[in-house]
């Protein structure tokens, strides 16, 4: 019985990926990398909310399915795990990111179900809920989800700021300049080095929206709830002036990582202290 | 006086010397002994005192080479093995971390372009320390599964597994507080918690490995070479994780290259 069922799994496992890459591969050759602007605020929220429902909804009323019985099994979680190292090795080894290519953001999408529906079925035990299980896998759903849907809100701004002359103008990754909304001005850089010449500090004031800060890397300025004024780096222009690089990173979702990874800190304490533990085993 | 790295080789070689007397006595007693922890024991002892004594030299945490990363790594092993043997009582165990110690210190031995002092800006932080600290205890209890895993996989009956998963529940544990702390740390200096950087990538796909092992063992605990096989493919990635990253093409993308080439 055991081993009908396990091979019947895994049979259901390949078929699975073939499918995910299938579908993954179509989508990609036909409309190139996944639309993530598409999924900006609120439509992220949105879909989050319909996806998680439908997770409750199948595991609640419909746990005698075959889907359902299919995602709560081991070999989804041995096929999540798969996932997510061949994304690691992928992202570990190529010089281009995998994050937004659709056969990744499929599998995160299955891997993040699983997790959602085996944390339905196992909180808690006849014993109570089961902590250790509870802050290491909602802890995990939780970064991992903050991640995902979070990653088209995510803003990072670059200013390369010189001395003196007021700044409002942001660069974004791809190169446009876009309106920051407020003026930064660098009134003073000092960068000090090493006898070997390595950089060993360097340190900007600037002048944000009528502020005095100083910046420093390892040191942000808060400017409002879920925006960072970070000093990244300095570069030389071509009269010879310091230019300091300020990033400005608008992350609205981030207090979400926060508590995940404050769970997660508790899960692996737990972890730690009480090691492996029999008579848990199924 | 400060002496810095001139006296590793002796340093290094007392180190050796005592904990290959602690293996030797572990493996000739049929109980748990006594002398032998106290000789392991010792060797901790002196080993913290020449990283004590590098650090107050360089006047920084001797943790941004590989160099100095290979010292704590050793540095952990030797505790990682002392406690195994201590809590498990596997003759063995000493005598293997103290043949991976003194590789690690060997390599550190005969490598002189270790002495720098530097510190760049980014690792000016306070969370440098605990997050390189916590890796390399992980490290070394990984270390010590993967020994058992290999001894159970060459040895049949060996019966290795409850002693691997414990280290693997301490090892992933440790595994998982040094993400955190990167997480937070790269929070902080750049402002994402994650970014795909080929050692956090790296990082990623050690730790499924790894959680792949629990999992396997919780569900199917009769699955003994499958189970010591992953312990082993997981100490394989854990290696590209730590130094192999800085010999792919994609290392000019990471921000953790302060470790090349020394």
């Amino acid at each position: 019985m055991q081993t009908s069922k396990f091979s019947y799994n895994a049979l259901v496992t390949i078929v699975l990926v073939a499918i995910g890459a299938g579908v993954s591969m179509a989508l990609q050759s036909a409309f190139g990398d996944f639309p993530v602007e598409f999924f900006a605020f609120p439509m992220n929220v949105v879909v989050a909310v319909v996806w998680l429902l439908s997770l409750v909804e199948l595991y609640r009323h419909r746990k005698g399915s075959a889907v359902a019985k299919y995602m709560l099994s081991m070999e989804a979680t041995y096929l999540s795990l798969a996932l997510v190292t061949v994304g690691g090795v992928v992202a570990g080894v190529m010089a281009e990111l995998p994050t937004g290519k659709w056969w990744f953001v499929v599998a995160m999408l299955f891997v993040m179900s699983h997790l959602a529906v085996i944390t339905l079925r196992g909180w808690r035990n006849a014993e109570g809920v089961r902590w250790r299980f509870v802050l290491n896998h909602i802890g995990l759903l939780l970064a991992l989800g903050a991640g995902f849907w979070g990653a088209p809100d995510v803003e990072e701004l670059r200013l390369p700021l010189v001395e003196g002359r007021p700044c409002s103008e942001a660069y974004v990754r791809d190169g446009r300049s876009v309106p920051l909304g407020y003026e930064m001005t660098l009134l003073d850089f000092e960068a000090a080095y090493y006898d070997n010449g390595t950089p060993s500090d360097f340190v900007a004031r600037v002048d944000i929206a009528g502020e005095e800060v100083t910046l420093r890397v390892n040191s942000p300025y808060r400017y409002r709830w879920g925006e960072d004024v970070y000093l990244v780096s300095y570069e030389k222009d071509l009269a010879g002036r310091t230019r300091g690089i300020v990033q400005v990173v608008r992350d609205g979702w981030s207090p979400i990582m926060a508590v995940a990874v404050a769970m997660m800190l508790m899960g692996a304490l737990l972890m730690f202290l009480q090691g492996a533990r029999k008579g848990v085993r199924r | 006086m400060m002496l810095g790295w001139s006296i590793l080789p002796w340093a290094a070689a007392l180190v050796v010397a005592l904990s290959l007397a602690a293996a030797v006595v572990a493996a000739r007693a049929k109980e748990r002994s006594v002398w032998a922890m106290a000789l392991a024991a010792l060797a901790v002892v002196v080993m913290s005192g020449f990283i004590a004594q590098l650090w107050i030299a360089l006047d920084r945490p001797p943790m941004r080479t590989m160099g100095e990363t290979r010292l704590w790594y050793s540095f952990c092993l030797l505790c990682a093995g002392l406690f195994t043997y201590a809590r498990w009582r596997y003759r063995w165990i000493l005598s293997f971390s103290t043949l991976m110690a003194t590789v690690f210190l060997a390599i550190n031995c005969f490598k002189p372009e270790i002495h720098d002092s530097t510190l760049m800006p980014a690792l000016q932080s306070a969370w440098f320390v605990p997050h390189v600290a916590v890796y390399m205890f992980s490290y070394a209890l990984l270390g010590c599964a993967l020994l058992l895993a290999l001894w159970g996989l060459c040895r049949k009956g060996a019966e290795v597994d409850d002693a691997i998963e414990q280290l693997l529940y301490g090892g992933v544990a440790f595994f998982t507080v040094g993400m955190l702390s990167g997480a937070l740390w790269a929070k902080q200096a750049w402002g994402y918690h994650w970014s795909w950087d080929p050692k956090e990538a790296w990082a990623a796909a050690t730790w499924m490995i790894y959680l792949g092992a629990i999992h396997l063992r919780l569900h199917r605990p009769d699955c003994r070479r499958v189970f010591r096989w992953v312990v082993v493919v997981g100490f394989c990635a854990l290696q590209m994780c730590w130094w192999g990253v800085n010999y792919l093409p994609n290392v000019e993308r990471s921000v953790h290259t302060y470790n090349i080439n020394n």
